[in-house]
């Protein structure tokens, strides 16, 4: 033990064993306080720290454990050593209310210097352990969510809009961090680069792997000329990345991919990660690829690996093709704790085939992960993560509003003000656009306020859609917001009433609603997996039809 | 009896001070004392759970000075107060007293 000195609270209403311990414990490390009355000690005990606390169970007024519950109140660990008579106690029942806590021990009143130096040193030595551990916990905690921003900061926005191409993605640690990866990098307004990536194992080991090659990433993008970039040479350099920088201690399974939108032109190279998965999305079918296989190892396994351009796959693709690509955490999700046998992949591709056809591309990834949780699919073994790629139709900017929105004043300004503009383009009426600014500037402000209260990061977004329908105008508003919590309730006795009551006010909380009801008489709200989806339907006037006039 | 108890203190609990020793065989004396008055109180009440809670404070006690005639006296009353036997409480009470006047 060092030369700190500890403190002893000890409480017995016979002074002769408070005198007794205090001498006892004179000349050791310990500073005793002693208390003759439960109520003292507990005042001492709030007044100081202490290390360690002896006491005897059978008192006047407040016994023993009566006191042991009044300072758990406070401490739920600090140890606390009984003193009894035990050998001449010896029940179990004693024994047992002793021991009912984790943190007490017992010490027999005709004990030894030696012997109550010895328990202490041993309850003190251990508390402060635990002490030491809880503290560790803490900072490893915090360091942990410090990771988990960093690395989330690091990723591409959830889902990101051009004029061209959209794409979303659920990325879910095991942890709080993870070994998977997405790159997105646009090489033009037409093309660009993707790159998904699982680093083997999870936790901190392969989180800080996955954020070295996100960088080195970057800058590999950022030293060559973007008609350079080739997916067989830039899995060389990752490879090289990981056998001479990292020495080789991870390895990753790896797709790179080179989208061009204006050719529908793909070509990627494969390295061990599951292949990209293509459907059709007018009807959900699924198609192949890369029927001939071709691939390589994952990068990091092998330092004489070559990535050979002839084993790129090149696909010319339609403009209805869905690209789905997921690691493979996917397939080690469980119904429970020691399923080993994880989901089945026929059933993942008709429940994607399914989401494919009847969901917005954006929600694909959500809907997907909502539906393997639904049939039971809920216990994820590993990290995660789905991403979801689709060309947009050419023009589809004159019929649909499509905008992704940053968390910020600015940003939701110029979102609001665009919105408003698409609106009276598309409608002619002056009165549908004023409805449609206030009623998402005031939607959009309430989730970053309230939604988004704890969840703000750097790269998060709002996407917004806003199409024409024949009654007026359809908002669509995708955020992932906390779940929203519902306002109290009328009282009934009716339950359908009741039920209806709580749908509507968790559908209306947080967000602004009651505001916002008087410009949309429809909302609907769904919740995907993380992702709320907003609906509103904005009418024309009776008497004053907008679409009739245009 | 002092010499035993200040061997004790010494040997046993470490307390070499003899100025503390004296402090505490006086306590001792007195709680003894007291304990003793206080039993004779409850006896006369037939207040058992007062008479085995004094039996077993003073029990306590006597272990922890190393005094195991007081202790097995003390024992004697705490068991007679859970029996409810109110003679073999005031058969060790008197034995607790006698030996009172032995700790002069």
């Amino acid at each position: 033990m060092s030369d700190r000195r500890y403190n002893v609270l000890v409480l017995d209403d016979e002074k002769f064993i408070l005198l007794t311990v205090a001498a006892c414990l004179k000349t050791g490390p310990y500073q005793v306080t002693t208390a003759d009355r439960a109520e003292d000690a507990l005042n001492a005990f709030k007044q100081k720290r202490f290390d360690a606390i002896l006491s005897d169970i059978m008192m006047d007024s407040v016994d023993g454990f009566r006191f042991r519950d009044m300072i758990r109140n406070y401490n739920k660990r600090i140890p606390i050593i009984f003193l009894t008579s035990l050998m001449d106690d010896i029940d179990n029942s004693l024994i047992n209310r002793i021991m009912k806590d984790n943190y007490s021990y017992y010490l027999n009143k005709n004990f030894t210097r030696t012997s109550l130096l010895e328990k202490l040193d041993q309850v003190v030595k251990t508390y402060q352990a635990q002490n030491e551990i809880s503290q560790l916990e803490k900072k490893i905690e915090s360091d942990l969510e410090l990771a988990t921003q960093v690395q989330t900061a690091m990723l591409p926005p959830w889902v990101h809009f051009t004029d061209t191409y959209l794409f979303s993605f659920v990325y879910r640690p095991l942890f709080k961090i993870s070994g998977d990866l997405f790159e997105w990098i646009p090489i033009s307004p037409t093309s660009c680069l993707c790159v998904f990536g699982d680093i083997s194992g999870h936790g901190i080991h392969s989180a800080l792997a996955m954020t070295a090659v996100l960088s080195i990433l970057k800058q590999l993008t950022a030293i060559q000329e973007p008609g350079t970039l080739q997916p067989d040479r830039i899995l060389r350099e990752l490879n090289d990345f990981f056998c001479e920088k990292l020495n080789m201690c991870s390895y990753m399974t790896c797709l790179v991919g080179i989208w061009d939108f204006a050719g529908n032109k793909l070509i990627y190279h494969n390295a061990g990660h599951p292949d990209l998965l293509c459907f059709h999305a007018s009807n959900g079918e699924a198609f192949d690829p890369n029927p001939r296989r071709r691939g390589s190892l994952p990068v990091g396994m092998l330092r004489d690996a070559d990535y050979l351009e002839s084993n790129n796959v090149e696909l010319k693709f339609t403009d209805d093709t869905v690209f789905l690509s997921h690691s493979d955490g996917l397939w080690d999700i469980g119904t429970h704790p020691n399923d080993s046998s994880g989901v089945d992949v026929k059933t993942f591709q008709q429940l994607a085939s399914a989401a494919v056809r009847d969901n917005f591309i954006v929600e694909i990834p959500f809907r997907l992960a909502g539906a393997l949780e639904q049939i039971g699919y809920d216990t994820p073994m590993d990290d995660y993560s789905l991403f979801v790629l689709k060309k947009l139709p050419k023009g589809i900017g004159d019929s649909l509003f499509l905008r992704q929105v940053p968390l910020d004043a600015a940003a939701i300004d110029r979102a609001t003000a665009d919105a408003a503009a698409f609106v009276e383009k598309i409608t002619g009426s002056e009165e549908l656009s004023g409805k449609t600014e206030i009623l998402l500037s005031e939607f959009l402000v309430n989730i970053v306020k309230h939604g988004l209260e704890h969840y703000k990061k750097a790269t998060d977004m709002i996407a917004v859609m806003i199409k024409s329908v024949d009654e007026g105008i359809l908002i669509t508003v995708l955020d992932r917001g906390k779940f929203w919590e519902h306002s109290e309730l009328d009282t009934t006795e009716d339950l359908d009433q009741l039920l209806t009551e709580l749908s509507r006010s968790k559908a209306e909380s947080g967000r602004g609603i009651p505001l916002i009801r008087t410009l949309s008489p429809k909302i609907s709200r769904r919740h995907l997996c993380g992702l709320n989806e907003t609906t509103f339907t904005v009418l024309y006037e009776e008497e004053n039809s907008g679409r009739e006039e245009k | 009896m002092r010499e035993f108890f200040r061997a004790h203190l010494t040997e046993t609990l470490g307390i070499d001070d003899p100025e503390l020793q004296e402090e505490l065989i006086g306590e001792y004396k007195r709680t003894f004392d007291d304990s003793v008055m206080q039993m004779k109180n409850a006896v006369a009440a037939a207040d058992f759970e007062r008479l085995r809670r004094l039996g077993h404070a003073l029990k306590g006690c006597a272990l922890n000075i190393g005094h195991p005639a007081g202790r097995e006296c003390a024992l004697g009353v705490e068991m007679g107060a859970r029996n409810s036997d109110l003679d073999a409480c005031r058969s060790e009470i008197d034995k607790l007293a006698e030996m009172a006047q032995q700790l002069e």
